[in-house]
């Protein structure tokens, strides 16, 4: 018996294994109807009836190759870790392809269990698998999920600590069905086991997968033997000729053929249609006749976006309104309770009115993660990547590009960062993760919202709104064809070409998933705000209300710190059309964005003494803010240095290269003020919002 | 300009590596695939799964057209 068990997580990209993974684990990894959604291992270790069982969620893949920085993650930690259980996740829909992978994973000789997930969908579509059959072909454990319900995971998880207890893991690797490779593989596979056989190192690799690895001219397991095993490698030439020859078709085209007859004959034995004379509709069809319709797809795309924030901001009215009038009477019960006139000022000034004026944007937040979370589910992201292909094509990145860049939108830019791996193109790959911040993330929508609720009349906020996504995305896009152009692509992987799987579309179920997806993530922002907010805001106060000089006691409202620095600073900012106490803000929004919104909170509420206004009220009399110098300060706040943990995360995955930092943060703000010095005086030559 | 309808995918013209991933996912001479939709890029069936390709990875992929298969 066995006390600790590691089981690895296996499948294509997108069949549903983060679902399964938070399922047995209940933890909150990001999941989503899209590919790519997991570009590293996820290791989380949970008690259950004794065992410690550690489980590990690798990212999607088509096969064990190493193609992809997917692949390479997978194969190494397969090859590199010792593995019980293999899990190995198949979208029952669509099997032939699923079970491809299967005849790899069967060849690493580790415990698989099989999971065949989604099987709800393949009922509705009329059909049926016989699973008693199939375990009796394959040989292996089967079970069916519906993950996103939560159906089938607790079966899982007791049988595997059934066959620990029975000691079944050695027994099963015995007597697995095997793949017919044919005669002349079979003949080649045996003289290169020969030579590998008698050379220790190699020979501790799963043999049938090794072997087939070594044929199929595996580009990590060449280099791997480059200059040591040279009787191995002439011999894999040879194999590979004479294959060739004898069936004009490489190698690869051969065994990858032996494979999918191997899938086939399974499939052609388990799938029965329920009702023959049945005529099935299939939605995702339907749909797609709209959403990927030549003409369509771009008006439906902009509609959908804008959608979101009609949605967000409609939704969220109200209970942002209820929020702010909560913190409205906190604040002015504050001077009736406390008679200290610096702790009164504090509690309004600093913590309240700091705290308030972010966590007032809450439900914002809420709504657009929610919105956001539904079109992640139903399956819409893969097709906005088809859609955004035949514009980012032509600023030299990928339409995979745009996944990334949606999911700093959902939230924040150090995932969408990460998410780049997922792209197959470094070229690609280093300029999405320099464009990534410049995306609404979830620390900029209060900044945004505060401003634009103020400024611009209700009827047009959510417009505005999208206008700044739509921005976001010009300069974003605009910078990748510079940095191409820059950069220029010297790569043996193609990144112009573009391949995507397109999900079925599915309702994602209320409660198990949209509600519990959209508050894992808003609560994520709200316990990293929260922190950071009460400690800024404090300190914030502090600057302004503390006197400086110290001896000057007269008027701390102008001899204060934030004012002295704002004098000096404020010749820098004065023609982009910002004074110095919102060129504070804006340095404060290098420790989080946020920030900004916390920082205004307390320049402005100094001002009104110990009474409590609301930071949209403060915002909307003050006369120095005016439609053009709002529309610069939110352009500033898009394109500037991004908060300290984006560029932490960005040098770590650029490989520390300190000229690429200096481009993020001192080459992004001084773009950010040239932009703004253009619109600013642009807009106030032609009169306009001023 | 690929019509849809149903095809025999004979072989790649893309670089070794992108060759390699289109087989991973189904891409094997000789196997059927059904071209849904050309609306500047492709939307094709194959082995079950629904692909979308643009036009740079279409143009790379040589198709043969099969009536029988109508």
């Amino acid at each position: 018996m066995k006390d600790s068990i590691k089981i690895a997580i296996i499948g294509n990209p997108n069949v549903g294994k983060s679902t399964i993974f938070n399922n047995l684990t209940r933890s909150n990894q990001q999941v989503g109807n899209y590919s790519g959604v997991t570009v590293d291992k996820k290791e989380i270790e949970i008690i259950y009836k004794n065992y410690k069982i550690i489980l590990v969620d690798l990212p999607g893949i088509y096969s064990l190759s190493t193609y992809s920085n997917d692949e390479i993650v997978t194969k190494d930690f397969l090859l590199r870790n010792k593995i019980d259980i293999i899990i190995n996740v198949l979208n029952a829909n669509s099997l032939n392809r699923n079970l491809y992978l299967f005849t790899q994973i069967i060849e690493l000789k580790i415990y698989t269990i099989v999971v065949l997930n989604m099987i709800d969908i393949l009922e509705s579509h009329d059909k049926k698998i016989d699973i008693t059959k199939m375990a009796n072909i394959i040989g292996y454990p089967i079970f069916t999920t519906i993950a996103n319900k939560g159906i089938g995971i607790k079966n899982l998880l007791n049988y595997i600590i059934k066959i620990c207890k029975k000691n079944e893991i050695e027994k099963q690797l015995k007597t697995k069905a095997k793949i017919n490779y044919g005669t002349e593989i079979s003949n080649e596979m045996n003289k290169l086991n020969n030579l590998v056989s008698i050379n220790i190192k190699l020979s501790q690799f799963p043999k049938t997968w090794f072997l087939m690895k070594l044929l199929e001219c595996d580009f990590s397991i060449l280099e791997f033997l480059q200059n040591k095993n040279h009787e191995i490698i002439k011999q894999i030439y040879a194999s590979n000729k004479y294959i060739k020859k004898k069936f004009k078709k490489d190698i690869k085209t051969i065994i990858a053929s032996k494979r999918y007859c191997f899938v086939e004959s399974i499939i052609s034995e388990i799938i029965a249609k329920k009702n023959n004379n049945k005529r099935f509709i299939d939605i995702t069809e339907i749909i797609d006749r709209f959403v990927l319709n030549k003409y369509l797809e771009l008006p439906i795309f902009f509609f959908v976006t804008y959608f979101i924030f009609k949605f967000t901001f409609s939704f969220s009215k109200p209970i942002v309104f209820l929020l702010n009038s909560c913190f409205k009477i906190i604040g002015n019960r504050i001077p009736v309770i406390i008679s200290n006139n610096y702790l009164q000022s504090l509690l309004v000034n600093g913590i309240i009115g700091g705290v308030g004026s972010v966590l007032g944007f809450f439900p914002i937040i809420i709504f657009m993660f929610l919105a956001i979370s539904f079109l992640e589910d139903f399956g819409y992201m893969s097709r906005s990547a088809f859609i955004m292909d035949k514009i980012t094509s032509k600023f030299g990145i990928g339409g995979k590009s745009f996944l990334p860049l949606m999911l700093s939108t959902n939230g924040c830019a150090v995932p969408g960062i990460i998410a780049t791996r997922m792209l197959d193109s470094k070229h690609d790959r280093f300029i999405t993760m320099f464009i990534v911040p410049y995306m609404i993330c979830g620390a900029k929508i209060p900044v945004f919202a505060l401003i634009i609720g103020a400024i611009f009349d209700i009827k047009y906020q959510s417009i505005i709104m999208f206008l700044m996504y739509i921005i976001s995305f010009i300069i974003a896009l605009s910078v990748a064809k510079l940095l191409s152009i820059l950069t220029k692509k010297n790569e043996t992987i193609d990144s112009y070409n573009f391949i995507i799987e397109l999900p079925p579309y599915n309702f994602p179920p209320i409660f198990k998933t949209l509600l519990s997806k959209t508050w894992q993530r808003s609560w994520l922002y709200l316990r990293k705000a929260s922190i950071l907010v009460i400690t800024t805001s404090i300190l914030t106060w502090v600057i302004f209300s503390a006197p400086w000089p110290i001896n000057s006691k007269n008027n701390i409202q102008q001899n204060n710190i934030a004012n002295n620095i704002s004098k000096i600073i404020e010749p820098v900012f004065k023609p982009i059309g910002m004074d110095g106490k919102k060129a504070i803000s804006l340095f404060s929004g290098f420790i989080a964005k946020e920030m900004i919104v916390s920082t205004l909170s307390t320049v402005y509420s100094v001002e009104y003494k110990n009474k409590f206004i609301t930071l949209k009220e403060r915002i909307r009399e003050n006369r120095d803010w005016k439609p053009l110098k709002a529309i610069t300060f939110l352009l500033f706040c898009l394109i500037y240095m991004p908060c300290m943990s984006t560029v932490a995360i960005f040098f770590k995955e650029v490989g520390a290269k300190y000229k690429w930092l200096m481009l993020m943060t001192l080459g992004n703000t001084v773009l950010a003020w040239i932009i703004s010095f253009i619109v600013y005086q642009i807009g106030k030559f032609l009169k306009l919002g001023i | 300009m690929v019509l849809p309808g149903v095809y025999i995918f004979t072989a790649t013209n893309c670089s070794k590596e992108f060759s390699y991933k289109l087989f991973n996912m189904g891409f094997i001479p000789g196997v059927k695939l059904r071209v849904i939709s050309n609306n500047g890029g492709l939307i094709i069936k194959i082995k079950e799964s629904k692909i979308a390709l643009n036009m740079k990875t279409a143009n790379g992929i040589l198709l043969k057209w099969n009536k029988q298969l109508l």
